[in-house]
């Protein structure tokens, strides 16, 4: 009787002793995030405007073709020292579009190069060069 | 003498089951070695890209700034006689073309912006080499095998 309960015991305690923790393994998978991919933006075509200079010496030659031309007589304009401001500003606006695109496709390079390859970037190395006007007579 | 050997047998089971564990341990830390060696080479790729974008962006920044200086230069040419240019009194005397030449030139301004927004070149803009041919307002964009002479 005795023995019958120390075999089962004893039976209890090699197996629990032979037994051995197993290490906990942690398996950690990246998960890529799916590109973006964004279009950019279509090319907005500006609407074509006519430009009339006056003076005072042509001023009433001007209105009176405008009236012709069945135009209102009115004239929004710029003195010649603010029109050489408007085109510096428009230089500076499209020069920050063009920084803005370069910034993007950098980006889209960076991130997401497989979808970026192969599409053609507004800028290239070699293909913006700065030129002189010194000698532009135009 | 029977229990002498099954705890003999015993241990050496045990050094072999301590043996295999270490074995397979040693073989994921190769793993992970491999792993980090690949992550720090990731880092290093990125550093680079890194650096050529910044470089190629400051590169490009510094030519459009040179492009809004050239803007402001064609204002205050100096002419033949030693005078600034000064479009006002052009356009004072000479109201006619300097109107032809500035509706022209808003037409290159508009075409200009196009080109900023992503507006693949033509033909004619690539191929344009003569004063005639390019786009005053944004030459640097619109014509890049335009040659200055």
């Amino acid at each position: 009787m005795q023995n019958a309960l120390i075999l089962p015991i004893l039976i209890t305690f090699l197996i629990s002793g032979c037994a051995s923790t197993k290490q906990l393994e942690i398996f950690t998978k990246e998960v890529e995030r799916m590109p973006l991919d964004l279009e950019l933006p279509p090319v907005e075509t500006l609407e074509q405007v006519n430009l009339i200079i006056v003076t005072s010496e042509n001023q009433e030659e001007v209105f009176a073709k405008m009236k012709e031309q069945n135009i209102d007589p009115v004239i929004f304009g710029y003195s010649d020292e603010d029109w050489e401001l408007v085109t510096k500003n428009n230089v500076r606006m499209r020069n920050t579009i063009v920084k803005l695109r370069a910034i993007i496709e950098a980006y889209k390079e960076y991130y997401e190069p497989e979808e970026a390859e192969g599409k053609n970037s507004i800028i290239k190395s070699g293909e913006f060069e700065p030129k002189s006007f010194k000698n532009d007579e135009d | 003498m029977l229990m002498g050997a099954g705890g003999g047998l015993w241990y050496v089971q045990h050094l072999k089951s301590e043996n295999e564990i270490l074995t397979l341990n040693n073989a994921k830390l190769e793993g992970a070695v491999a792993e980090q060696q690949a992550v720090i080479e990731q880092q290093l790729r990125d550093i680079e890209t890194k650096t050529d974008i910044n470089k190629q962006l400051t590169e490009n920044n510094a030519k459009l700034t040179a492009d809004l200086n050239l803007a402001n230069e064609k204002f205050n040419k100096i002419n033949a006689s030693g005078e600034r240019r000064d479009i006002g009194n052009l356009a004072v005397n000479k109201p006619k073309s300097i109107e032809r030449i500035e509706r022209k030139r808003e037409q290159q301004r508009a075409r200009c912006f196009e080109i900023a927004q992503g507006s693949p070149l033509t033909e004619e803009e690539l191929n344009a080499t003569k004063k005639s041919q390019i786009n005053a307002e944004c030459t640097n964009l619109a014509n890049p095998n335009y040659v200055p002479y």
